[in-house]
């Protein structure tokens, strides 16, 4: 033993070599450990996007690493198959929907199926504000809106992005209502494929269509429409569109999903920055529109908290279950899940 | 009062010339029941189909001498698939007098009479797939007896039933033409069918067809299948079959060349 | 006895299959979100019944496939037994004919639109589309598949073009061309109802949409037995039709 000892300490400056060398490789490979040990925990999310404006947030949190930031490897899932959403996030193929008001959603949950809404993806402004959604009507048109009967407001051909059950449908029940006393189940829907929406205004065979920016600048500005109503001025300040959660999120770690809002709320509070010369670089890049349209088209707004308007998803209840699209009317705590946006508000403001 | 005169026939397929017939002469008397018999190819069914009129001759002349009426020069008689599977029997024998614009009532009546003469009543309302193959050509024969044709043509008529039926159908056959002698043209490749039915035997050559014989067959009528009788038969059968051997290794050597060509 | 049993087999299988769904749904051992009991559906299309919606939207559907149905092979049977009888024709129109027939109608849907408007028209020209091409290449196949012995035979007694045509051609291409029309029928009920859940407010196939977007299931399921039954019901009623235009037909 210790011949061994003398024979090391002889061959000490060799040693010392070795020695470094090995505490370098050791080092070096813990480096590799280490750096793959944090890829592989990114844990990964399926969401669901589209790609324009009114997932501006998604898209900002996205491009800006917010999400791999929080230790997040989502993966947009991009379909605006309407009738699979809600069942894929209900089997957990997609982990967040991002939506707007529809009797789908009510009836899964009345179903048995577990989702909540968790955050604000968009609500109207106030009525001085742009409106973000409105009805448009062929130009030729506008100026006899106002004095139509019930019987001629029932005869035009409306066109409506999804079905009658949507917002965009429960915008044009309460317009119909107001003015005419008919109701969306009265009329003739039509469902043009966007694309085609301002040649059927501009042939006649369409009348009143719906029109989400940047579709309301586009439409207007070759004249194939003309603004009727805005959804501003009938729903002020009215939560439209949220973010679910569905079973993965809910019933798995909490802390995945409050990872997932807080970077989702980041992208919100840029979004909230405004056009900023970044914001629009992202949007355009996204959603592929002209920055030219992109600067003139009403962003929608989304609460800088993500907080929902709770009223609103019962306000909407009440008149889906009226018109008998749902069959129950839900309570706010089978609805809708707040602790997300707390966990994500608190994580941020403690930075 | 039927004559045909250096006929010949050729084909033309993918610009190759393919002759059929090779200077046809034949004559038939009236009242005269011809047999031919020749090899597969040998362009039978086209000499009929050219005295029926269906195709026309390239060259040479065909002559039709019969009495006036209103009836077709000829009638034919074809294999066992020649009746419409969607025509009732009635309907099938009829066939012949409405493609004359013979109405209705008149050509069912005369028909079911007919079909009572071939041994047929009962089954007017039956289909052709229904009846054995005896039966069906039953039918073929009476359709083509309505017509009243003084020319009957027949294209190997018994070829695809059993040997028994096969020689139900010759006796009845003879019967048939005893009470009313047409002039018949009647292929078939059965030598002794040939003799037993025709008052001659014509000999017809491998692809292109000639007449290689013409044999005046010396059997009295009405024919018995009598010993005397069956021994003529037979040693006539292989008089002929001495000359259509070679003929119809021939036309297998032809055939089995084109297979593999 | 066992005769007996084998014509029921279908029937008791099926009953079988559902009295295991509805203790599977009943037990929650499958989810009830996305299959719910048959109870519950059968409950739901009963009601359904009773209300005449369903009524409503099943005359909505069968008048488009009537149409369209109608006017696709209205187009292809004569046409067809043109394009059989002149191999002329035949050569110059069939490679269109050809080309054309693969494309997915649903996919050259929003093409019509353009042409024709939106509306009732462009659904229908979509359904007749899809009716058009199976029968009219089995009018085409059933007329060249008229074995030539028959027209011989009609021919060697003398019969005028007319009556060849009426009364051997047709017949003999029958089988086929009812065949052709079989598949017209399937595909146009097939095409109608997607079409329907792709563009229309009234049919089954929007009833089908509504109530995946509404996610009613059991609505769903209701609405996919009154579509099952309207396919059986074509095919029984195509049954009659062909063994009464072809007696002579054994099977």
């Amino acid at each position: 033993m210790s011949f061994f000892i003398h024979f090391i300490a002889e061959k000490s400056r060799l040693m010392v070599a070795v020695r470094r060398l090995l505490v370098l490789v050791v080092a070096a490979s813990a480096c590799v450990v280490g750096i793959s040990r944090a890829q592989s925990e990114l844990i990964p999310l399926k969401v669901h996007v589209l790609p324009v404006l009114s997932f501006a947030p998604h898209h900002i949190a996205q491009a800006e690493g917010f999400f791999e930031a929080q230790g997040l490897a989502v993966e947009f899932i991009q379909t605006d198959a309407s009738s699979i959403l809600v069942p894929t996030l209900l089997s957990g193929e997609i982990d967040v929907l991002g939506g707007s008001l529809n009797a789908g959603i009510i009836n899964a949950l009345a179903r048995g199926g577990t989702a909540r809404i968790v955050a604000d993806k968009g609500s109207f402004g106030s009525a001085d504000d742009c409106s973000t959604a409105a009805f448009l009507v062929r130009p030729d048109l506008l100026e006899s809106m106002d004095t139509l009967d019930a019987d001629a407001a029932r005869a035009l051909r409306y066109d409506l992005p999804s079905n009658p059950s949507a917002f965009m449908g429960y915008l044009l029940d309460a317009i119909l209502t107001a003015r005419y006393g008919i109701t969306v189940n009265d009329i003739d829907l039509l469902e043009v494929e966007t694309p085609l929406v301002g040649e059927a205004l501009t042939n006649g065979s369409l009348d009143v269509a719906a029109a989400i920016d940047p579709q309301i600048v586009r439409w207007t500005d070759d004249e194939s429409g003309a603004l009727w109503v805005g959804a501003n001025a009938v729903f002020p300040n009215f939560s439209y569109a949220f973010i679910t959660f569905g079973p993965n999120l809910l019933e798995g770690d909490a802390d995945v999903g409050t990872r997932f809002m807080t970077a989702y709320l980041q992208g919100v509070r840029q979004y909230n920055e405004g056009k900023t010369e970044r914001n629009l670089d992202i949007l355009a890049a996204a959603t592929e529109l002209d920055a030219d349209v992109l600067e003139r088209a009403c962003f929608p707004q989304i609460h800088v908290d993500g907080a929902i308007d709770i009223d609103s998803v019962r306000a909407y209840q009440d008149w889906a279950f009226e018109r008998g699209f749902i069959d129950v009317i839900l309570e706010a705590d089978q609805v809708y899940d707040p602790r997300f946006i707390e966990a994500a508000n608190m994580a941020l403001d403690s930075e | 009062m039927l004559a045909l005169l250096h006929l010949y026939k050729h084909y033309i397929v993918n610009d190759e010339t393919i002759p059929a017939l090779h200077d046809i002469s034949l004559r038939a008397a009236d009242h005269e029941f011809i047999s031919i018999v020749g090899p597969s190819g040998c362009g039978k069914t086209t000499l009929l189909k050219i005295i029926a009129g269906l195709v026309a001759p390239t060259s040479g002349s065909l002559h039709i001498d019969i009495p006036p009426g209103d009836h077709p020069s000829t009638a034919m008689v074809f294999q066992e698939q020649g009746l419409f599977p969607w025509l009732t029997v009635l309907d099938n024998a009829a066939f012949s007098l409405e493609a004359r614009g013979v109405r209705r009532r008149e050509r069912t009546e005369r028909a079911r009479t007919m079909l009572a003469r071939m041994g047929l009543s009962g089954f007017e309302a039956r289909y052709p797939h229904q009846l054995s193959g005896g039966m069906r050509q039953r039918v073929s024969l009476a359709r083509a007896f309505l017509v009243d044709a003084p020319i009957l043509l027949m294209d190997e008529p018994f070829s695809a039933l059993d040997a028994q039926t096969r020689l139900l159908m010759q006796g009845q056959l003879l019967d048939l033409w005893r009470e009313d002698r047409k002039t018949v043209i009647y292929i078939t490749h059965d030598v002794e069918e040939a003799i037993y039915l025709g008052d001659r035997v014509v000999v017809m050559s491998a692809r292109p067809g000639r007449i290689l014989q013409d044999i005046t067959i010396p059997l009295e009528r009405p024919r018995v299948l009598d010993v005397p009788t069956m021994a003529k038969i037979t040693e006539m059968r292989w008089q002929i079959w001495s000359v259509l051997e070679a003929e119809v290794r021939s036309s297998l050597r032809d055939s089995m060349a084109s297979a593999l060509g | 006895m066992l005769p007996a049993l084998e014509r029921r087999a279908p029937l008791l299988l099926a009953f079988t299959f559902l009295a295991i769904w509805e203790l599977a749904a009943s037990q929650k051992w499958i989810s009830t979100l996305f299959f719910p009991a048959p109870s519950l559906i059968a409950r739901t299309l009963f009601d359904n019944l009773r209300t005449g919606e369903m009524i409503e939207q099943l005359a909505h559907t069968l008048t488009r496939m009537a149409l369209g149905f109608s006017a696709g092979a209205g187009i292809a049977l004569p046409l067809g037994l043109i394009l059989g009888w002149s191999a002329r024709l035949r050569r110059l129109v069939m490679p269109f004919i050809a080309v054309i027939q693969p494309l997915p109608k649903t996919a050259v849907l929003p093409l019509i639109m353009v042409i024709f408007g939106i509306g009732e028209q462009s659904r229908v020209i979509v359904v007749a589309m899809s009716a058009f091409f199976p029968v009219i290449v089995s009018t085409i196949t059933g007329v060249l598949g008229v074995a030539p012995l028959h027209i011989e035979v009609a021919q060697s007694y003398g019969a005028a073009r007319r009556k060849i045509f009426a009364r051997v051609i047709l017949p003999g291409a029958l089988p086929v061309i009812m065949s052709g029309i079989n598949l017209g029928l399937n595909a146009a009920l097939t095409i109608v109802i997607v079409t329907e859940i792709i563009y229309a407010q009234r049919g089954l196939g929007a009833a089908v949409w509504l109530a995946w977007q509404t996610f009613r299931t059991e609505e769903l399921y209701a609405t996919l037995v009154v579509i099952a039954a309207l396919g059986l019901g074509i095919h029984q009623l195509l049954s009659v039709v062909s063994r009464r235009l072809m007696p002579w037909r054994t099977e």
